[in-house]
């Protein structure tokens, strides 16, 4: 930022303004944004709830009792399941799990997505090309059934790799998880698609404005361009587009789950426990609240999430500046 | 433009031979494979056994394989290895059902989606956009799995209609009317269930679209020689703003068949999504390579239709 400021001593009383950093502005702007303020309000809250409140509830994850398929009530906030468990400590128990993977595979593919549309976009030419096509093979691709196929394959080999049969090391605390770890990384690499598309256009109209003719003129390199001009002017887009890709991989970690490909019994996530109230749904008895309260707290975090998100973009992003 | 389609195709074929071989290969690396069969039935002969092999040419290389599926589906002699039915007249009596679902889900989509982007776009910060907002995001929310249950033990229960299936179930129609009007009905309940999130999606795009182009400084060109804000929201903006959306036919289409495997599963729906669930679960993996390869299908002429459309309502961009 000096640097800059010095080679240029005629904007030097720009200079002040600009030294405030991105976060700084748009946080600041957040704040007096309410229903973003309130999204991330909730979303505190629900974490908190989903990490604590399994501690401070009365009942335990796995505890069984004879009381099955009750309604809710004072004494079962959300009712009990079919093996006379709590509902509600099984929906805090599976909101962990569902927020773990929701925003560990959205880093994942933030990281792969940005990195990959900015260089295409940038380069252009038959680079961009061939890094393009590739993404719409894997676009047609089947998309679950690859996450299907990665974690079958995969999950045994990952066993051995953590039992420390393969490399020596001794990961044995890792083995409950390797399930968990694939559909992160399968979820991850299915959801990077869109956002290196939309990096792409945006760096595709981007490295034809004057700013990075300038730069470049001023000797930057192709990294300095890409890291300090290109992806500060895409965060916006990015961030509008990540708001929906945490739903997004909630709901397709949910919709795995939901088949039965995901997370399975006795761990549990909020697509797992509908799918569980769901294989339970007869003619003569359905039992709504093994359905609908997990789900119910699945929607309410992905709104919450949508929420922060927009308000986010409305915050950083330079041109939604309006005038009208 | 007669030469972009032309070269866009050729690629496309390249393409599909990709993808039809890394579908192939992933079905055939799936954990039990086509031999799963066996394993289900422990009274099955070993001539049976051995026939079943042969007919479907599992002893062969796995490249003679592929070239044997491929041959067999463009021939149109492929069968379903559940019930030796070909596999396309399988498919084709599930196309026109799916195709049905989806275009009232896309007409849902567009007919709601749109307006209400432009609406709220209109009304930008006040309460009436944070109103439509708070209900895009409510919308988006939702797993649709979690709807469709919730809307299936709702009606059954409470409202007690039938909604299962293309039509009610052993009702004898007194007129020709009532039984398009329960067709109807079959058709609406999951073809909005459908459309849920894409109708708030595609609000949230072309507000935010719309947006961008109010910010645009030809905007405040037309404002600033005199013209009246109405004019310049419907002619000058709203024109403009609209791209992007266009190009989202493209990705709308093969998003929604992939949405309806779990919807016309929970709602029986007879379409192609069920088919491919099915054939999932039996590993009949003939219909299932043919229905990865249409899906791919319409994902690159969806792609195609976005580039073209894009290119045809805004000149800036030309297609080489």
């Amino acid at each position: 930022m000096s640097a800059t400021a010095s080679s240029t001593p005629s904007h030097s009383s720009v200079a002040p303004t600009r030294s405030e950093s991105f976060g700084v502005i748009g946080w600041r702007k957040i704040r007096k944004n309410g229903p973003a303020m309130a999204g991330l309000c909730f979303l505190l809250l629900m974490l908190a709830v989903t990490i604590l409140g399994p501690m401070y509830s009365p009942y335990r994850i796995e505890e069984t009792s004879a009381r099955q398929f009750e309604p809710p009530s004072l004494e079962h906030w959300f009712g009990t399941d079919l093996h006379g468990r709590d509902v509600l400590t099984r929906v805090m128990w599976g909101g962990r799990l569902s927020l773990l993977v929701g925003f560990a595979a959205t880093i994942v593919s933030l990281a792969i997505g940005v990195l990959y549309g900015a260089v295409s976009g940038y380069l252009g030419g038959k680079t961009d090309h061939l890094m393009m096509r590739s993404v719409d093979i894997l676009y047609s691709l089947p998309n679950l059934v690859f996450v299907i196929v990665l974690i079958a394959f995969m999950e045994g080999h990952l066993r051995k790799i953590f039992a420390g049969e393969w490399f020596g090391v001794h990961l044995g605390f890792l083995i409950p998880y390797s399930r968990i770890l694939l559909l992160l990384a399968g979820l991850g690499a299915l959801q990077w698609l869109t956002m290196a598309r939309i990096v792409r256009g945006q760096v595709l109209s981007l490295k034809e404005q004057q700013f990075v003719l300038a730069s470049r003129a001023l000797g930057a390199g192709m990294s300095r361009i890409i890291g300090r001009h290109l992806i500060p002017n895409v965060t916006g887009p990015v961030l509008a587009y990540l708001t929906l890709t945490v739903p997004a991989v909630m709901l397709r970690e949910a919709f795995l789950s939901f088949l039965g490909l995901g997370i399975q019994p006795p761990q549990a996530s909020w697509g797992s426990l509908v799918a569980e109230g769901a294989n339970l749904l007869n003619p003569i008895k359905s039992c709504w609240w093994l359905i609908f309260f997990p789900g119910a707290a699945m929607a309410m975090t992905l709104l919450c999430l949508n929420f922060l998100g927009d308000g986010l973009r409305d915050a950083l992003d330079p041109r939604s500046q309006k005038t009208w | 433009m007669g030469t972009f389609i032309i070269r866009r195709l050729l690629i496309s074929l390249v393409l599909l031979f990709v993808i039809s071989v890394i579908s192939f290969a992933i079905l055939k690396l799936t954990p039990g494979g086509s031999q799963l069969w066996f394993q289900l039935n422990p009274k099955i002969s070993q001539a049976a056994k051995e026939n079943f092999i042969r007919k479907y040419h599992l002893d062969r290389p796995l490249y003679e394989q592929y070239y044997f599926i491929m041959t067999d589906l463009f021939g149109g002699r492929l069968l379903s290895s559940k019930d030796a039915r070909p596999v396309i007249g399988k498919i084709g009596e599930r196309l026109p059902a799916t195709l049905r679902l989806n275009l009232v889900a896309l007409l849902l989509e567009f007919g709601f989606g749109i307006p209400w982007g432009v609406y709220a776009a209109r009304n930008w910060n006040m309460w009436k956009d944070r109103f439509g907002t708070f209900w895009a995001f409510v919308f988006i929310a939702m797993p649709n799995f979690w709807i469709s249950y919730v809307i299936c033990i709702f009606l059954v229960k409470y409202v007690n209609v039938a909604i299962l299936g293309t039509s009610s179930f052993g009702v004898i129609y007194a007129n020709p009317m009532e039984g398009f009007l329960d067709h109807f009905w079959h058709l609406l309940i999951p073809g909005t269930v459908l459309a849920i999130g894409g109708i708030a999606s595609m609000s949230r795009y072309v507000r935010a679209s719309t947006l961008e182009t109010l910010g645009e400084d030809y905007i405040r060109t037309a404002r600033a020689k005199g013209l009246d804000p109405t004019t310049v929201f419907y002619k000058h903006a709203l024109r403009n703003s609209l791209r992007p959306v266009i190009t989202m036919v493209g990705y709308l289409l093969p998003a929604l068949l992939g949405a309806s495997v779990i919807v016309e599963s929970i709602f029986a729906y007879p379409g192609m999504g069920r088919l491919g669930w099915e054939a999932l679960t039996e590993r009949d993996y003939p219909v299932l390579v043919t229905l990865n390869l249409v899906g791919a299908v319409l994902v690159l002429i969806g792609n195609l239709i976005a580039d073209v459309l894009y290119a045809v309502v805004d000149p800036r961009i030309r297609l080489e």
